[in-house]
């Protein structure tokens, strides 16, 4: 059985690069369909809870990043999130920043392999 | 399998009795846990009320109660998180704003020490921090009359107290008004600022309030909250 890493201080970091990456990509997605994307493509090995998902959306709100869309879905009400124009210039930035700090990693850890 | 109207109105209640009582936070805490709980009753794991149980451990952290030192809102993390970001908001837009302002004021006050120009400067002031007020109490009866929480509802109404003392402020301002030069003339240029300072963090505070009420209103119709 594959572990949770849900409390891994190294992902903590890149939680918001998450959430944008898979906003990038899907357009637009509500809080529970981001925890459960986020568990299919890493195979359940990686857990985002709910107490750190929606502080991080928030926080990327307030900041300009994201705008929200409210739908009515049965017989409730369903908060979408989606880029904003900032948001994309932002993820853009934020996936290259994660890029080199993966890349300086991989050097540091395993200085023989080159890419 | 969808939840009935009877199971959404339950997790609601949970979440109320959690502390969660703003609509604008509620709303997306809810279909998360109502799809979550969905998933898990097609997957017949659990039926309704272990599932929601269940799910609710989940949400321990985020519902923890806490307090805010500043606004003195006890209430659950999620929803501190927020208000805390609005009272931080606050604290920036005021100190740059006050810091700005009185530079202005005390900038042209000096550069055209006459009494005209000191009098219809505070008329202008008085005037806009009157016409602030009265958009401060409108909203006020319309954030009580359509008793919808939400966020930016409960700084507004945590802070509307001030404009008892705004108003004061105002009335004896305007009734020195034509005395103000006098004082004006004696003091000197950083107690000119320190006057500046006093009256405009009251002023800012009151048009933050007016800031925080029109996002009240735009969450309201954004979340189709009426």
């Amino acid at each position: 059985m594959k572990a949770i890493m849900k409390n891994s201080q190294l992902y903590k970091g890149s939680l918001n690069t998450i959430i944008m990456k898979l906003l990038e990509e899907n357009g637009k997605m509500y809080g529970y369909e981001i925890t459960q994307k986020v568990k299919a493509i890493t195979q359940g090995e990686l857990n985002i809870t709910e107490g750190a998902l929606y502080p991080a959306l928030h926080k990327l709100e307030a900041d300009g990043f994201l705008d929200v869309e409210i739908e009515k879905v049965d017989n409730r009400m369903r908060k979408y999130y989606k880029l904003t124009e900032s948001g994309e210039k932002e993820t853009v930035n934020r996936l290259s920043e994660l890029a080199d700090f993966i890349r300086n990693m991989q050097s540091l850890v395993n200085p023989k392999l080159e890419f | 399998m969808k939840l009935t109207n009877e199971q959404i109105a339950i997790i609601d209640q949970t979440l109320i009795d959690k502390g969660v009582v703003y609509d604008d936070i509620k709303l997306e805490l809810i279909d998360h846990i109502a799809t979550d709980i969905e998933e898990k009753l097609e997957n017949q794991e659990f039926d309704f009320d272990v599932a929601l149980s269940k799910d609710i451990i989940k949400w321990e952290k985020a519902l923890e109660e806490t307090s805010s030192l500043w606004g003195n809102v006890i209430g659950p993390r999620i929803v501190k998180e927020k208000f805390s970001k609005i009272t931080k908001n606050h604290y920036k837009f005021s100190l740059i704003a006050v810091v700005i302002f009185s530079i202005l004021m005390t900038t042209i006050t000096t550069l055209k020490p006459e009494e005209y120009v000191y009098y219809n400067l505070h008329l202008l002031f008085y005037s806009v921090y009157s016409l602030v007020c009265l958009i401060n109490i409108i909203s006020m009866f319309f954030i009580w009359k359509l008793k919808i929480k939400t966020i930016c509802g409960r700084f507004f109404q945590a802070n509307v107290g001030y404009t008892a003392f705004n108003l004061y402020l105002i009335y004896s301002g305007l009734n020195k008004l034509s005395n103000l030069y006098r004082y004006y003339i004696f003091k000197n240029i950083f107690l000119n600022f320190l006057e500046w300072v006093f009256k405009g963090f009251f002023f800012f505070m009151a048009v933050y309030l007016v800031i925080v009420a029109v996002e009240h209103f735009k969450t309201i119709r954004k979340y189709k909250l009426v």
